[in-house]
């Protein structure tokens, strides 16, 4: 769907993106994940044809975005980080205006009416858009972006300011998207790329720097970082690893040591520590796990056959933060060594 | 629905929903009205001529007329960039000259509608004293070539501008200059004064309207301005996307 070759934008003599390289398949919901100023906008503007790239070559469903940026637009929706939303008109308005505007085809009202419904909007569908609160206006944005069913959907910071519920209905939005558009979606917050997206671009100083799903990219931050760890000393590769926390009350008869032996003799549990399960009431405790492969599965197994109670099992929330922060550390510290 | 109809009745409701429309109206009617009652009518004493009186009432119009454009075209490009809806604009399957004829065209709708209701001056002197509708025709169509320009001007203005303000002095600065070029031409020589002259954006050429004649290098003239101005704006909009 998309295919960018040597892609490259200067702002005057200071180089904002490239050169860059990727393509993306059709249906593929990809995160463009990156920190603030590494590029990411100036990407998304770019393949809007917003902005037209200094050198390089971009193709939209095989049509070249700089040849004919008209034809490519009809295939494209766009939400800034900013919802271009006209504070006068009313929610329907502002989507009939956008429908037309892009060329929607077909019956207008029926299909500004389906995206209002899609996008959870109905409630303030005739309302104002300048008394809409922001999250409201998120989905606005959204649907202006989807109301002429383009190919191509690109979402430059979609949960930029929700509160943690709009954040949750958001994510649902965007992944009930899926498989109607190819979806691009740019954040600098791990979780949103990491709970939408099929597969993730880190970009850095306007470079892909890594490419891949979660799973990918945590291996290969583990190929030439290993560290030695466990009591057998085995070589585990650290970013390759996988952390659980479970949190478990112990039966009556029951010890922390049979709790540790149980733990550890899972396959592929390569370190167990327990702590004090904060908030969890008396004989609970929580188990932080280091595991090389994924054990969930083989670790509810054997902790309800011993009797133990299962009271939660979580990922660690910052597993894919910390393959992040290595991925854009490596490229911070090769530059110091140069 | 065309894309420039429907950017400009887009823009025709934002006018009219805004307080400014209003606003802009009444104090452009009720300074056209005051020029009429103490300019053009004059006082009791004068005997004025019809066509005389005629003329200086679309003098007032004129000056209405600059002021009103100036005003509705400073913000038609610069409040979008503001308001960081004019990307909705620009990844949409239109060219840059659509949105611009779009936007023109608003304001051009708004003048026509503000010429309609200073047609009462120009009706008065006709239903009491001695002038032609081909005089009245003349003039308004003067005074719209007039604003047409003024109007290319402020879009310009506004393209250039990240915001109104700065907008509304870019074109206002660039109109000032077009209207005292005469005070310029005076102080030269031919040919540089025919020239300068030439440029005046008000002072000989609105007078040939005003006076009910309606020359052809006049109507050019304008026309060529629109031209130029709707033009530069486009390619300014254009050159944006390579910066």
């Amino acid at each position: 769907m998309i295919e960018i070759e040597q892609l490259t934008k200067y702002y005057g003599e200071r180089k904002a993106v490239g050169p860059l390289s990727f393509t993306i398949d059709k249906g593929e919901v990809v995160g463009l994940l990156g920190l603030n100023g590494a590029g990411k906008t100036t990407t998304l503007r770019m393949l809007s044809s917003d902005l037209l790239p200094t050198s390089g070559q971009m193709r939209v469903d095989g049509v070249d975005l700089v040849q004919a940026p008209e034809k490519v637009r009809q295939k494209i929706g766009y939400l800034p980080d900013r919802p271009p939303l006209y504070g006068e008109m009313t929610v329907r308005e502002y989507l009939r205006f956008a429908a037309k505007l892009k060329g929607t085809k077909g019956n207008v009202d029926k299909r500004v009416d389906e995206v209002i419904e899609l996008t959870a909007a109905g409630e303030y569908a005739d309302a104002r858009i300048d008394t809409l609160s922001h999250g409201y206006r998120q989905r606005v944005g959204i649907a202006q972006a989807i109301v002429h069913k383009p190919k191509l959907l690109l979402l430059d910071e979609p949960i930029s300011g929700l509160d943690p519920v709009q954040i949750v209905e958001m994510r649902a939005l965007i992944r009930s998207l899926r498989g109607e558009h190819t979806t691009v979606v740019s954040s600098h917050i791990l979780s949103e790329i990491s709970e939408t997206c099929d597969r993730v671009l880190v970009i850095r100083d306007g470079e892909i720097v890594a490419a891949g799903t979660e799973e990918e990219l945590r291996e290969r931050m583990g190929e030439d970082d290993a560290l030695p760890l466990g009591p057998t000393g085995a070589k585990a590769k650290r970013s390759a690893l996988r952390r659980v926390t479970l949190v478990v009350r112990l039966p009556e008869d029951g010890d922390t040591k049979a709790l540790q032996g149980l733990v550890e003799g899972v396959e592929g549990v390569a370190e167990a520590t327990q702590t004090e399960a904060l908030g969890e009431g008396k004989n609970t405790v929580a188990v932080a796990i280091v595991s090389r492969t994924d054990v969930r599965e083989a670790l509810v197994g054997a902790v309800v056959t011993a009797g133990f109670g299962l009271l939660a099992l979580e990922r660690d929330s910052k597993e894919l933060e910390s393959v992040f922060l290595e991925l854009t550390r490596k490229v911070s510290d090769t530059e110091e060594n140069e | 629905m065309s894309a420039t109809l429907l950017i400009a009745q887009r823009e025709l409701k934002a006018y009219v929903r805004s307080p400014l429309g209003f606003v802009l109206a009444a104090a452009v009617l009720l300074g056209e009205g005051i020029w009429f009652m103490a300019k053009a009518m004059g006082s009791p004493g004068d005997k004025a001529l019809s066509a005389q009186v005629l003329a200086e009432t679309f003098n007032g119009i004129t000056g209405g007329t600059i002021l009103a454009c100036l005003i509705m075209s400073m913000r038609l490009i610069a409040v979008e960039e503001e308001q960081g809806t004019l990307i909705l604009l620009k990844t949409s399957p239109i060219s840059d000259r659509t949105v611009v004829a779009g936007k023109f065209l608003s304001v051009m709708v708004v003048l026509v509608l503000l010429s309609l209701l200073s047609a009462y001056m120009p009706a008065l002197i006709f239903v009491n004293g001695k002038v032609s509708l081909g005089h009245i025709f003349v003039g308004y169509v003067g005074t719209l070539l007039l604003g047409a320009s003024v109007t290319s001007i402020g879009l310009f203005g506004s393209a250039l501008a990240k915001n109104q303000v700065i907008g509304f002095i870019i074109s206002g600065a660039i109109v000032l200059v077009l209207l005292l070029m005469w005070l310029v031409a005076k102080q030269s020589d031919p040919p540089l004064k025919d020239f300068l002259d030439g440029l005046a954006l008000h002072h000989l050429r609105q007078r040939d309207f005003m006076t009910g004649v309606l020359r052809l290098d006049n109507v050019a003239f304008y026309v060529s301005l629109c031209f130029v101005f709707l033009l530069a704006t486009v390619k300014t909009l254009e050159a944006r996307r390579w910066r």
